[in-house]
């Protein structure tokens, strides 16, 4: 009885000990990037010491006082914004019907959207890119701002398995209380789930604040560039040498890339991490 | 009678409306599905069979693209390295993910840290997770080769990402990190929830070993969510590789064309060498290699379906 | 009353969002059209390279004050300045009114007429077209009209680390040096400790850049105007191997992923780099270092490089964009150019005044290395679409790491050179 408790106790520590080490293999990066954006070039380049041995604030002084930094983060928050606000709206419109109504086509409809969740967006982005050229929209937000107001398959199917949790009851009594079809999504489902509007935008915010290929494709000019860009352009050579990476100015431009995510996990927990349990749990 | 027929006449009336509504409901995505998925694949197709350049100027070539394509060595390396990297990044990323939901599901202390641990990096931009595991598996002043040289009092310095032998590990080990793993890991544990408690109770009573709990019990009962996720993170893989490798490993896929997949090749011939028509020819491979995998998918969820009714 | 305003907030802020983006970019339209904010005319100018933030230094900044005309600098990196260049003129995009264009896409912008020619503006400017150096007015002839200016004429130098010549007692390099002298040179200076591993490189790798000197060097013609094709063979191969037989003897480092400089955190003696870096490094070595041409294998060769300023076809305020040129290129302009960053002005006269010995790298005695390599300075890989040279020195990397035979790799991305130009 003795032993068994010892060996119980003994793989508890065994355990803590792995998730220490874990915890370390995962976090490690962060450190890195933090400490390194700190260092100077020469330094960064020449020893492998996790702490700098002379610290400088150089690199943030370069993007705060030399570079569009404003600009940078304008472009990433309007994109953000009107990405979410385009899919919040159109994919909760275009869910409702499949959630809660009855009409031909229905199934067809559900069949193409759950098929076009599968093809990944690199494989059109050579035609889409050149559709928006002829457009005039390259250069620009826009190719990536307005296919949002016309629904992602991925958050329309979302929104319905949200939509399909509510008890149909509920339709039931608003429509004997003179409630029309539309009345009911406005009236019954809006206020029921706007924890999914909101997990949905802080997922939604999530993807477009870390997107890359996209804006990588779309974007040429200065003007427009997101942060993201900006970390592999602006923030890359600015030693002066076309071939020399200054990575820790690029360590910089990262950490002040992770805070908001880091901030958003200590503060909106529920919103973002409750949101990827639900968003993914089911088929 | 008539009270009758013109019951049903209003009811039909009702119907169509409601049919109406529904369809104006709809409309938004009928549009979009239109204009950016269903136009873009035939115009894929077609722009596939001409010579289009970047300049726009173009010319129908037939099957010209497909023919070159299925000739060149180094298509058919990246076909190789595409279908490699998405199906072993997948098993990886999966297994690590369960990793970190079965020790999280532990019941101990501190567990909120070590969530935050496990899971913050999967929120860090992969640009910017790129750039630090470059210089992480750097070769002269890399963290990594600091911690081994530290750890064995040798002077080592594997050049991890140029070196065939190591390559591969490296780029694994990235994955890891990734926002597909740290969302894997979120789901994972909360389908561990779910299991049943009493099933391990009756297990216990068998005096069965924790792991022999894990591949009874815990396996089976999450297995249905595992293989959902899995396969999506397959199409995640496909797409998402872009934007990890592009700053990573660069438009060639150094070393020796090692980590080039699909979508790097597909920017190359399109923005490096203008050759748009053939990179579209290159898409529709991309194209194809994802119906694949969606049929794939299509047979696992209707699994899936059945398993919740 | 909730609802309604969740609603609001919603379509508010979609309104708002959408009201943003489309102003943004109308405006950045209209501004296109006029580019004027209170009177004052604006020109835009993409270039790769970031302005010099001294502002003595920056002729963007010396421009404006001497025209009075705004001028914006678009800064897009090296590594896809061509292809985003491309994919502006295409899409005929007005966001940037004057390109510094490359010398492998002047000719396809001039075709698909996404720049104009200068000929009109330039007959009563003060220019001094007649005045080029040899390459230059070559490359431009071909064309049929001036579609461009040369901003400068660089080419490539060895740059080598005095203090490491010293220690280690071998004589500086000078412009007769041969490639023999160089390797064994490099040999020399390479220090290693006790267990194998290399403390100090003789040389540096080559970059995207030098491969090609050492390559057109080792006798291959590189660039066949001709053709419009590269070519490369036995001169590429014998460069490759001593390439890779240098850095497995730890000579020169492997390629790896955290690129640095190593010339510049004195960890290496020698490099062969452009000669922008002149202004770069100026006084910021904390070594004694100087300059010599690359040295002579088979044939004294290295790549010319400039770039031309091009007024966009597409741009609303061309006038404008002439007299920022006309500054640019006139002796001010040209002068500064040369000051900030170390490169000769492709205008003979202008350049024999000297303004490229830049003031800053007191350690330079060797100037007449500059000279001599424009001499021997021909257009060279720098003609070819990025893609291939990029992809030819992907495969020299995986030479240099062992993963193929020299001989393979200079097959592989002669075949790819092919597939890719002929498209």
């Amino acid at each position: 009885m003795k032993s068994a408790k010892m060996k119980k106790r003994a793989s508890r520590i065994l355990v803590f000990m792995m998730k220490i080490l874990v915890g370390i293999i995962m976090f490690s990066p962060i450190i890195w990037v933090l400490t390194g954006s700190f260092k100077t070039l020469t330094e960064f380049t020449s020893s492998s010491g996790i702490f700098p041995q002379k610290e400088t604030v150089e690199n943030y002084k370069y993007i705060f006082y030399h570079s569009n930094y404003v600009l940078y983060v304008r472009n990433t928050v309007l994109l953000m914004a009107g990405t979410t606000a385009g899919t919040l709206i159109s994919s909760s419109l275009v869910a409702y019907p499949l959630a809660r109504m009855e009409f031909p086509g229905k199934n067809l409809i559900f069949s193409l959207i759950v098929g076009t969740m599968m093809i990944p967006n690199i494989a059109l982005i050579v035609p889409q890119y050149i559709m928006f050229g002829k457009v005039g929209w390259l250069d620009s937000l826009l190719p990536m701002i307005v296919p949002a107001f016309f629904a992602y398959p991925y958050n329309v199917f979302l929104f319905r398995q949200f939509f399909r949790s509510i008890p149909k009851e509920l339709d039931e009594a608003a429509t004997m209380d003179g409630c029309s079809r539309i009345g009911i999504f406005f009236r019954v489902l809006i206020p029921l789930s706007k924890s999914t509007f909101t997990t949905i935008g802080v997922l939604s915010c999530v993807f477009w604040w870390n997107e890359l290929t996209q804006p990588v494709f779309y974007i040429n000019s200065d003007k427009w560039r997101t942060l993201t860009i900006a970390l592999m352009t602006t923030f890359m050579y600015t030693s002066g040498n076309a071939f020399v990476i200054n990575w820790p100015s690029i360590m910089a431009a990262s950490t002040l890339m992770i805070l908001p995510p880091m901030l958003l996990y200590l503060f909106g927990s529920r919103f973002l991490v409750e949101g990827i349990k639900t968003s993914g749990l089911k088929g | 009678m008539i009270m009758k027929k013109e019951s049903s006449k209003t009811a039909k009336k009702k119907k169509l409306m409601n049919h109406l509504t529904a369809y104006a409901f709809c409309a938004p995505w009928m549009v979009g599905f239109v204009c950016f998925t269903l136009f873009p694949i035939a115009f894929l197709f077609a722009v596939s069979l001409t010579n289009r350049k970047l300049s726009g100027v173009t010319q129908f070539i037939g099957l010209a693209n497909y023919v070159n394509m299925f000739q060149s060595a180094t298509f058919w390396n990246s076909i190789r390295v595409t279908l490699f990297f998405t199906i072993v990044m997948m098993i990886v990323t999966t297994v690590w993910a369960v990793v970190m939901a079965l020790l999280l599901n532990y019941r101990q202390r501190l567990n909120g840290l070590f969530q935050f641990c496990y899971f913050l990096p999967s929120v860090i931009p992969t640009v910017a997770l790129a750039y630090t595991f470059r210089t992480i598996f750097g070769k002269e002043a890399g963290l990594l080769n600091g911690i081994i040289s530290a750890l064995t009092g040798k002077n080592v310095m594997v050049n991890w990402l140029y070196d065939s032998r190591t390559v591969y590990l490296a780029l694994f080990f990235i994955t890891l990190f990734t926002y597909n793993t740290g969302q894997m890991m979120l789901i994972f544990r909360s389908g561990l929830n779910d299991v049943p408690r009493e099933l391990y109770e009756a297990c216990e009573i068998d005096g069965a070993s924790p792991l022999k709990k894990f591949f009874r019990i815990t396996l089976p009962m999450i297995s249905p969510i595992i293989l959902f996720n899995a396969v999506m993170g397959c199409i995640s893989a496909l797409n998402g590789s872009f934007a990890l490798l592009y700053p990573l490993t660069g438009e060639n896929g150094d070393p020796n064309g090692m980590s080039q997949v699909l979508s790097l090749l597909i920017y190359k011939e399109a923005f490096s060498n203008m050759k748009v028509g053939y990179a579209c020819a290159m898409s529709v491979i991309l194209f194809l290699i994802a119906c694949c995998f969606g049929i794939g998918i299509f047979a696992i969820s209707k699994k899936i379906v059945y398993y919740e009714n | 009353m909730r609802r309604k305003k969740l609603w609001g907030l919603l379509f508010l802020t979609a309104a708002a969002v959408g009201m943003l983006a489309g102003c943004s970019t109308k405006g950045g339209e209209t501004a296109g059209g006029a580019k004027k904010d209170g009177g004052q005319q604006k020109v835009t100018i993409a270039v790769w390279n970031e302005p010099n933030k001294d502002e003595a230094l920056n002729m963007y900044a010396q421009a404006e004050k001497a025209t009075g005309i705004k001028v914006e600098v678009t800064v897009i990196p090296e590594s896809d300045y061509s292809s985003k260049l491309n994919q502006m003129v295409s899409t005929g995009d007005n966001s940037a009114d004057i390109y510094v264009i490359w010398e492998n896409d002047i000719a396809n912008f001039a075709k698909a007429k996404g720049i104009i020619p200068m000929d009109d503006y330039l007959k009563n400017s003060s220019v001094k077209t007649g005045d080029f150096i040899y390459a230059v007015s070559a490359l431009s002839a071909g064309l049929g009209g001036t579609y461009g200016l040369p901003w400068c004429a660089a080419t490539e130098l060895l740059f080598y680390n005095k203090d490491m010549f010293d220690a280690a007692g071998i004589s500086y390099p000078d412009n007769n040096w041969s490639y023999e002298d160089y390797k064994s040179a490099a040999e020399k200076l390479t220090q290693k400790a006790a267990d194998g591993t290399t403390k100090l490189y003789g040389c540096t790798l080559p970059n995207t850049q030098t491969w090609w000197a050492g390559i057109g060097g080792a006798g291959d013609q590189v660039y066949d105007p001709s053709k419009g094709q590269m070519v490369i063979g036995d001169g590429a191969v014998s460069f490759v191997s001593d390439v890779a037989a240098m850095a497995k003897n730890g000579v020169m480092p492997e390629p790896s992923s955290d690129t640095a400089d190593l010339f510049a955190s004195g960890k290496a003696a020698m490099s062969w780099q452009g000669s922008w870096n002149i202004g770069t490094y100026g006084s910021s070595l904390p070594f004694q270092w100087d300059i010599a041409t690359i040295p002579t294998d088979k044939v004294k060769y290295n790549t010319l490089h400039t770039g031309f300023y091009s007024i966009n076809a597409k741009s609303k305020n061309q006038d404008a964009a002439f007299k920022v040129i006309e500054y640019l290129m006139g002796e001010e302009g040209q002068t500064i150019n040369s000051k900030s960053s170390g490169n000769p002005s492709a205008i003979k006269s202008i350049a024999e005044k000297g303004a490229w010995k830049v003031e800053s790298a007191t350690t330079i005695k060797n100037w007449d290395a500059m000279t001599d390599s424009l001499k021997a300075g021909v257009f060279g890989y720098t003609c070819l679409p990025s893609g291939v040279t990029n992809n030819a020195v992907s495969e020299f990397n995986a030479a240099v790491l062992g993963q193929k035979t020299p001989e393979e790799a200079v097959k592989k991305a002669d075949a790819y050179a092919r597939e890719t130009i002929g498209y």
